[in-house]
């Protein structure tokens, strides 16, 4: 086997790797991802792609808190990664427990291409929280935002109100 | 001299795994359009390979 011969098997052999290589980055780059952005008016909150395996893996939840008077403007985004175009309806619903409280929003979101396409809807809690519920309480709802099979779920957090120290009455002498 | 050739392939052989264990993990995330196209370039990577060191009187 001539010397030119058998670096072309050793060159071929180098390129079969870059290819497996050049396979995994691109395999792992084509699909479609979503994130969610919770911007409470004070701090903008993203949820990346890969959060959600984790939510998956490990019941982990993403969580965004709020004052009880206060509103949370969400961005669902869903990027397309793939050759085709990609459309799918969302819906997005607000739950106390297992009890439904509204649906916040219903839409399709459509991307083209390696494009994007994004819903957002915006979740005032003073409509949602009980009248009677103790204002020195936290209170806890999940918002669900369900794409075709795949639900994603985020805990929303309303904080208590703050009250005010009660004045300690001097005992009398 | 026989004790560094056992340390090499210790070294070979913990590399390789910890390469195939990565691959291995990577793997499962992989389309099956891309893990067909990673198989098949495994058996030519190997093929290559082979033929070189073939080449080469082994």
């Amino acid at each position: 086997m001539t010397v030119k011969r058998r670096n072309l098997y050793l060159f071929l052999a180098l390129a079969c790797f870059l290819g497996i290589i050049v396979i995994f980055i691109f395999d792992g780059y084509l699909g479609v991802y979503d994130s969610l952005v919770m911007d409470n008016g004070q701090f903008p909150q993203k949820v990346e792609a890969d959060q959600w395996q984790r939510q998956e893996k490990f019941g982990y939840f993403a969580s965004t808190s709020v004052d009880r008077g206060g509103r949370i403007e969400f961005t669902y985004t869903v990027e397309n990664h793939r050759f085709t175009a990609y459309t799918a309806g969302v819906q997005a619903s607000l739950w106390y427990n297992q009890d439904k409280l509204a649906d916040l929003k219903a839409g399709q979101v459509a991307a083209g291409a390696f494009g994007q396409g994004e819903l957002k809807w915006t979740l005032d809690v003073r409509e949602f929280v009980p009248a009677d519920f103790p204002p020195e309480q936290g209170y806890n709802m999940n918002v669900d935002i369900k794409r075709g099979d795949i639900v994603r779920k985020v805990v929303v957090y309303i904080s208590p109100l703050p009250v005010p120290p009660k004045p300690l009455i001097a005992p009398s002498r | 001299m026989k004790l560094e050739y056992v340390l090499y392939g210790f070294g070979i052989l913990f590399c390789i795994a910890g390469v195939g264990y990565l691959a291995a993990e990577y793997v499962t995330y992989l389309s099956d359009a891309g893990k067909i196209g990673s198989l098949l370039l495994t058996v030519g990577l190997f093929a290559f390979l082979g033929k070189y060191f073939e080449g080469l009187g082994w």
